[in-house]
């Protein structure tokens, strides 16, 4: 838990975050560490980092490899800059490869383009909670 | 708490992990909001427009809030506070654009911040990737 105060993370954003995941006290430096990895290998500052964290705590016990595959389902669909993308919509960290991949294919069986939905996803980070 | 039965309802759907928040929470961030300059009537209209708000932790709304401020649209918290979601990086970097052509952003167009990824490129012609880096937050 030391690591979430060298990340920057204030006594009562710890308070809210254990809330909604309790188990993030359970948590290795180790662990917390890698999740940081994860997010500076796509471009993530320290206040991305930060914001993306403090706002998500689930994503710090996501499996690392489900990371990883959604990282490179995104990479490989058309989007570009992932850390402006997660600083927007850092809950986007929660959703798993095929769950995204099957929002995208039927949005084109009902007649769109994917890099029109990709542009409109990319613009308005919010869509992804229709997931 | 200042939100009607239909507030609750549409913060819900929006946001399912408000659930797990205790009120202590909530009301904390709501008193965080009002600590950046915001009335507590004002605060309920952003919190109903953008339901969001309440899971981002409250340094990450302060980054957005004071970025806004420091450019002189206040205002746009409370009249389009869905707008708080995008990466304050990015409205920086669109933000430094505009100003390096001669235009200045106000409340009356505000909107140049958040244009449509593909939009912007056709129209200015900077990629995202090439604005981001010219312009670094």
């Amino acid at each position: 838990m030391v690591e979430l105060y060298n990340i920057g993370i204030s006594d009562n954003t710890l308070k809210s975050m254990i809330e909604i995941n309790p188990e993030i006290t359970e948590l290795t430096k180790e662990e917390i560490i890698k999740k940081e990895e994860l997010l500076k290998k796509n471009n993530c500052s320290k206040t991305q980092i930060l914001n993306i964290i403090s706002s998500n705590p689930m994503y710090l016990n996501r499996e690392n490899n489900d990371i990883e595959l959604l990282l490179n389902y995104l990479q490989k669909t058309g989007f570009t800059c992932l850390n402006i993308l997660f600083d927007s919509n850092p809950y986007i960290l929660n959703l798993d490869s095929f769950e995204i991949e099957k929002y995208i294919n039927d949005r084109i069986n009902k007649g769109e383009k994917l890099e029109d939905i990709v542009d409109n996803l990319d613009s308005n980070p919010y869509l992804f909670q229709e997931v | 708490m200042g939100y009607t039965k239909e507030d609750i309802i549409k913060m819900t759907k929006t946001m399912p992990q408000i659930f797990c928040y205790s009120i202590e929470n909530i009301n904390q961030k709501i008193d965080d909001l009002v600590s950046l300059g915001y009335t507590k009537e004002e605060v309920i209209k952003i919190t109903n427009s953008f339901s969001s708000i309440i899971g981002l932790s409250i340094e990450n709304i302060k980054q957005k809030i004071n970025f806004y401020d420091s450019i002189y649209i206040h205002q746009l918290v409370i009249e389009d506070s869905k707008q708080l979601m995008q990466s304050i990086s990015l409205s920086y970097a669109r933000y430094q654009y505009y100003l390096s052509k001669g235009i200045k952003i106000d409340m009356s167009n505000y909107h140049k911040l958040f244009m449509n990824n593909k939009h912007f490129e056709r129209h200015y012609g900077i990629t995202k990737e090439e604005l981001l880096k010219k312009y670094n937050y």
